[in-house]
């Protein structure tokens, strides 16, 4: 299923300039990405999985500083390219949709003027063929009735067709990679169905990769050959979807886990991770969850996190899997 | 306290700021300790004529000059500050107590009354507020009071809408559903929990309308329908040295000059303020401090 | 046994006001004839996407909204016509934990005066007595001390949902209405909240109504569910039953789209796909509401809504194939 790598993300820190402080967000992350590849990247609040993707997506907000590494696209360094050769890419080889469509459109706008937009900056074409373009992006995305959809303002939309509508603008350039940033959390479990589906088909039909950020265990398994589990601002672990879900190595990912409610098995008792997440303006040396997990040692508050490999195919960052 | 430092941040990255807080910390400890500190409080209070001493300029012995009476004029624009600060701040205050209570209930039980008493306060705000200002000031008569009055009359609208609005959106909050689950009544909820919560914006707005209440003060007062003379106030003070500004330009040119820098300092102070409140910009401020 | 709470043809109708004299142009049919029981000691969940009622269900049984029609009764009491002092009483006996504690919470207020709020409200405790029992639900809630002098935008979302708890506890309640209680919260943390629910229902006796989106949660949590979509009941049941033996349509769907991490050689699963969105509230099918999306659906049940169809003593559905 997988190509060769296309992404490369190493030893990645950004850090969050805010009036409270300097929030360390991302500290020495470091993943690979094939082409092809479904790639979940699972992570609470603060795990820093949202600035991940924004990173790669050359989009991160004014008050964020990338103070060290490097993402290689196709051999490429995003982060050393002058805003010039930043436009080649942004947007057009590598595409992001949000957790709240209505943020994508402008909502003076229609649908169509939107869509048109965006495919007459990338290609050049006339009106009528933009509008032409627009309305197979919209039959792509399994919308009904598109000329309908292309004169509606986006509040004339619910909430998962305009999550299409989006992901329909955001393909229209015909990118490599698609970044979804919690795209279905806004949207009921019956309509999130249907957009995952979507995406998993879309991602086999125009050979796109996609990396899917969520905090839900459950849309990794569905959708992800793939999955990275993030915690505190660094990488936990890495593997294939199947293996790091039913046999979790890091205690974190072992108790999310345990803690997600699953409607097909029978009631037990969830369990909880107890504590909470450290202050990221000032993370703690060594790992992160070392004051939440059961097993820890005091090598893990104070040696720098090491990965060990387990298997051709996984990476934890635990002492417990030796050096 | 994280405030000041931010604030410090602002000034280190648009100098132009500290001139504000320097010029508005001058003016309210200007005049507040103004009566005290006169050289020649029988000038400044207009109780004594030096005939020989007429028209004077400016000098070591009158910074600004004589005016017509002989009275020094630095005196009396010194005593001015402390009538334009118990202006500024009577005119505000006063306004926002009319208009916060008309906004919260207009906001809070919306429906008819609400719709009426917006529809009140648009009236007023209909008109150009000077306009209104020196209608009801010559009405009123001249005088201190009367002026702080007709003011307040054409500036409590303002306020009355914005607390309208930011009351509008706090009582559908889920803490105003809570407080009614748990058994407040409809009075308590609404200064308890839903007044609290939206005077934020009226309370920055009106901090910084001091300077424009000073200015319309003085407005008034040039045009003869606000504070009488021999008050000292700035307003009065320019349109009494008009008809000699050709022969001795320090009558008017100080207070004047008083007006506009005070003014001034309030409007870049205001600015600041709303720079500071722009929670991005918080952010990106404080990148400078590396 | 009597049950706490029975809701019997609970109708609410929000008017469409358009035009500049607020002209009523047609109704929204929020909650359209839903009707249950709830006994003394059990969790009872309504599930339901947006859209579906049951949050309205809720507001009326708080008096938060006035019921178009229908009658909800407490201890055998109706609730809809109660003012002034019987009001301030079923205030008392039955209380609510909203969804995002951040927003349920006053950010100006302190957390001890929060708690207290409900004291000070239907109590002459004295203010001493008040602030004993603010420290005592807070160690009930497993909060520590020093959060009493805090104010909720500096909790965390587990600790700000946790005092949202000893609030609704403080006069002890004998029904507590839950609204998403752990949607706007990390999972590692759900869990801890959930749990806590649990132990406080049995230590306390209490009897809650769950209302939520997330079929898991539902089967953690609850005795019985009723499976509302557009403003009705489709199916209610012992949660036992209705996971074990769904009958209508919209609960299959509902069960089948619930991602669930579970090892590729299981997939695909059996998935029913409901095509197309939730037609408005304002504007439902005729027939049956799932007529428009539902598979199996047949002439007749766009013509005809159907009734609920008794398949055991606690279990119906609403569905004219049953």
């Amino acid at each position: 299923m997988s190509g060769g790598r296309l992404l490369r993300v190493s030893d990645l820190t950004v850090h969050y300039y805010t009036a409270e402080g300097v929030v360390k967000a991302l500290r020495n992350v470091s993943l690979e990405v094939d082409s092809g590849d479904s790639l979940c990247v699972i992570g609470e609040s603060g795990s820093g999985k949202s600035t991940l993707g924004l990173a790669i997506a050359l989009s991160l907000p004014k008050n964020a500083v990338v103070v060290s590494g490097s993402i290689l696209y196709k051999g490429v360094d995003l982060l050393k390219l002058p805003p010039s050769e930043a436009e080649k890419y942004k947007g057009r080889e590598i595409s992001m949709i949000f957790q709240d469509p209505a943020t994508t459109f402008n909502p003076l706008f229609t649908i169509g003027e939107h869509l048109t937009d965006v495919l007459r900056y990338h290609f050049g074409l006339s009106r009528q063929e933009a509008l032409g373009k627009a309305a197979e992006l919209l039959k792509m995305v399994r919308l009904p009735d598109p000329s309908r959809i292309l004169n509606a303002y986006p509040h004339e939309l619910s909430g998962g067709m305009l999550q299409r509508a989006a992901i329909a603008a955001a393909l229209a350039p015909r990118p490599k990679v698609l970044i979804a940033d919690e795209p279905t959390t806004m949207l009921d479990v019956v309509t999130q169905a249907q957009i995952l589906d979507l995406l998993d088909s879309l991602r086999r039909d125009l050979d796109l990769t996609l990396i899917l950020i969520t905090h839900n265990l459950g849309i990794a398994s569905e959708v992800c050959n793939k999955t990275v589990v993030m915690y505190a601002g660094v990488v936990v672990e890495e593997g294939p979807t199947e293996d790091v879900i039913l046999n979790p190595l890091h205690p974190y990912t072992a108790k999310l886990v345990k803690a997600v409610p699953v409607a097909s098995k029978t009631r037990g008792k969830l369990s909880y991770i107890p504590g909470a997440l450290p202050d990221l303006r000032n993370p703690p040396m060594g790992c992160p969850f070392a004051d939440r997990c059961e097993h820890a040692s005091s090598k893990c508050r104070t040696a720098p996190l090491k990965y060990a490999h387990v298997g051709h195919t996984r990476r934890v960052a635990c002492v417990l899997y030796g050096e | 306290m994280a405030e000041l430092g931010l604030y410090l941040d602002l000034i280190r990255r648009n100098p132009v700021y500290l001139a504000g807080l320097v010029i508005v910390s001058s003016f309210v400890v200007l005049g507040l300790i103004a009566p005290y500190i006169l050289t020649r409080p029988e000038d400044a209070w207009g109780l004594a004529y030096s005939i020989d001493k007429r028209l004077m300029p400016p000098s070591l012995e009158h910074p600004f000059g004589t005016d017509e009476y002989g009275r020094d004029v630095f005196n009396r624009v010194l005593l001015g500050a402390r009538f334009s600060l118990v202006i500024g701040v009577g005119v505000v205050a006063l306004s926002l107590a009319i208009g916060v209570p008309i906004g919260l209930v207009a906001g809070y039980m919306g429906g008819r009354v609400g719709t009426a008493l917006m529809r009140i306060t648009d009236m007023f705000l209909a008109f150009p507020p000077l306009l209104l200002a020196v209608a009801l000031a010559a009405t009123l008569g001249r005088g201190l009071l009367n002026t702080i009055v007709a003011l307040s009359l054409s500036w409590w609208p303002w306020y009355s809408r914005l607390v309208y609005l930011q009351v509008s959106s706090v009582k559908n909050m889920p803490y105003v559903d809570a407080a009614r689950v748990v058994g407040l009544d409809e009075a308590r909820i609404m200064f308890k929990h839903v007044l609290p919560n939206s005077l934020t914006p009226v309370i920055t707005q009106a901090t910084l309308d001091v300077g424009s209440a000073i200015l319309e003060a003085s407005a008034l007062s040039f045009l003869g329908v606000g504070v009488p003379p021999p008050i000292p106030e700035w307003g009065l003070l320019v349109s009494s040295g008009w008809h000699l500004v050709s022969r001795a330009w320090w009558i008017s040119f100080f207070p004047g000059l008083a007006i506009v820098i005070t003014v001034l300092g309030f409007n870049l102070l205001g600015d600041a303020v709303k720079e500071l409140m722009d929670p991005r910009l918080r952010n990106i401020l404080s990148m400078r401090r590396v | 046994m009597e049950a706490l709470l029975k809701v019997h043809e609970l109708v609410k109708y929000f008017p469409i006001k358009k035009g500049l004299f607020g002209k009523v142009v047609g109704y929204v049919r929020a909650v359209d004839g839903v009707s249950f029981e709830v006994p003394g000691g059990t969790v009872f969940a309504l599930v339901g996407e947006s859209g579906s009622g049951k949050t309205t269900v809720l507001k009326c049984i708080l008096r938060l909204e006035e019921p178009t029609s229908g009658d909800i009764f407490f201890n055998g009491r109706k609730v809809t016509e109660l003012r002034g002092r019987d009001l301030k009483q079923y205030r008392r006996s039955v209380q609510a934990v909203f969804q995002n504690p951040y927003l349920s919470l006053n950010p100006r207020m302190k957390v001890r005066d929060i708690i207290a709020e409900p004291l000070k409200i239907h109590t002459d405790m004295s203010n001493k007595e008040i602030q004993k029992k603010v420290l005592e639900l807070l160690a009930l809630v497993g909060l520590p001390e020093a959060v009493a002098n805090q104010h909720p935008p500096s909790l965390s979302g587990g600790q700000a949902q946790r005092v949202a708890i000893a609030r609704a506890l403080s006069i002890e309640p004998k029904l507590l209405l839950l609204d998403e209680p752990t949607s706007a919260l990390d999972v590692s943390v759900q869990a801890q909240i959930l749990n806590l629910l649990l132990e406080l229902k049995e230590k306390l006796k209490l009897t809650y109504v769950l209302v939520t989106h997330d079929l898991s949660v539902a089967r953690y949590m609850s005795d019985y569910i009723a499976v509302m979509y557009l403003g009705k009941i489709m199916e209610i049941g012992k949660t036992d039953e209705i996971f074990d033996d769904p009958k209508h349509p919209y609960t299959l769907a509902l069960l089948s789209s619930i991602p669930e991490p579970r090892p590729r050689a299981d997939k695909p699963r059996k998935r029913i796909v409901l095509p197309g969105e939730p037609p408005s509230p304002a504007n439902p099918p005729s027939g049956c509401r799932l007529s428009n999306r539902c598979p199996y659906a047949t002439r007749e049940c766009m013509v005809t809504e159907p009734g609920l169809v008794k398949l055991s003593e606690t279990h119906y559905v609403r569905c004219i194939r049953v």
